[in-house]
């Protein structure tokens, strides 16, 4: 799979990582809130990230029906979560694949009601 | 042209910034975060760093807004010279950003087109350049690839 080569050192809170002489060389009012965030197990402000990702996924999956009506679950939820950045944690992973499912399924029943 | 702006610090690869907004409520320290969303795109989060923790629930009051916000705009600026062939994503959290936001967009139309492209997510979820005075979901701003 074709890896995103800007991901490769991303934290957990979707910022790129910094070296340790690099922190101590910052402002101290910087490096206090990227230490904070380096240390992070997930993004700042989760709600609103994930809601932005949530977006963000259900207008790809629109497009995705639109060019691709037949296409099966397992292949739209590989499709759509290899998008993802890689610092991901598995519960959000897992909460955003069930989003994925969620939206191609109401697509689905909504082209039943339509057709 | 950003207008009067408080003085930003930075970390060294521009996704974070952090500023002290001064006002009848003292001085609050802020905080502008660009985390990764997807290839080339970023959120744009803000809020307050207080207690050594993030809190973007609160709006301060501190009198202060415009400055405040032509501080966001400023560090808009700095992200995308930075990285031209990205674009920033900006979705409101609630009613009071939401009337913000696109009173933000509004009022610097001219100014902040002249440099950058924005697209704006309407209520049939399909992405249209912004218009002021009409009502959107979400933002996205990068750089125009030919600059007036």
């Amino acid at each position: 799979m074709k890896k995103k080569s800007i991901e490769k050192n991303f934290t957990k809170a979707g910022i790129p990582e910094l070296a340790k002489e690099q922190l101590e060389a910052l402002p101290k009012a910087v490096s206090d809130v990227y230490k904070f965030l380096q240390e992070k197990e997930d993004v700042p402000f989760p709600k609103k990230y994930y809601a932005a990702q949530k977006t963000l996924i259900s207008l790809e999956i629109r497009e995705l029906k639109k060019s691709n009506p037949e296409l099966g679950l397992a292949s739209v939820v590989g499709l759509m979560i290899q998008k993802l950045p890689d610092f991901i944690p598995g519960n959000r992973i897992v909460e955003l694949t069930k989003f994925i499912i969620d939206e191609w399924e109401r697509l689905e029943k909504h082209e039943l009601v339509n057709a | 042209m950003i207008g009067e702006t408080y003085e930003l610090s930075n970390s060294p690869d521009l996704h974070v910034f952090t500023f002290f907004s001064e006002g009848e409520k003292g001085r609050i320290q802020k905080v502008i975060i660009y985390s990764i969303i997807q290839e080339n795109l970023y959120n744009l989060a803000f809020g307050d760093f207080v207690n050594g923790e993030l809190d973007d629930a609160v709006i301060s009051n501190n009198a202060d807004l415009v400055k405040v916000m032509n501080t966001v705009v400023k560090s808009v600026y700095l992200f995308i010279e930075e990285y031209p062939d990205r674009a920033i994503y900006i979705e409101p959290v609630d009613r009071k950003r939401s009337v913000l936001y696109h009173a933000i967009f509004s009022r610097r139309y001219d100014e902040i087109t002249a440099i950058f492209e924005v697209t704006a997510l309407n209520e049939k979820k399909q992405w249209v350049p912004f218009e002021s005075g009409k009502s959107y979901l979400a933002f996205q701003v990068e750089r125009k690839s030919t600059i007036k």
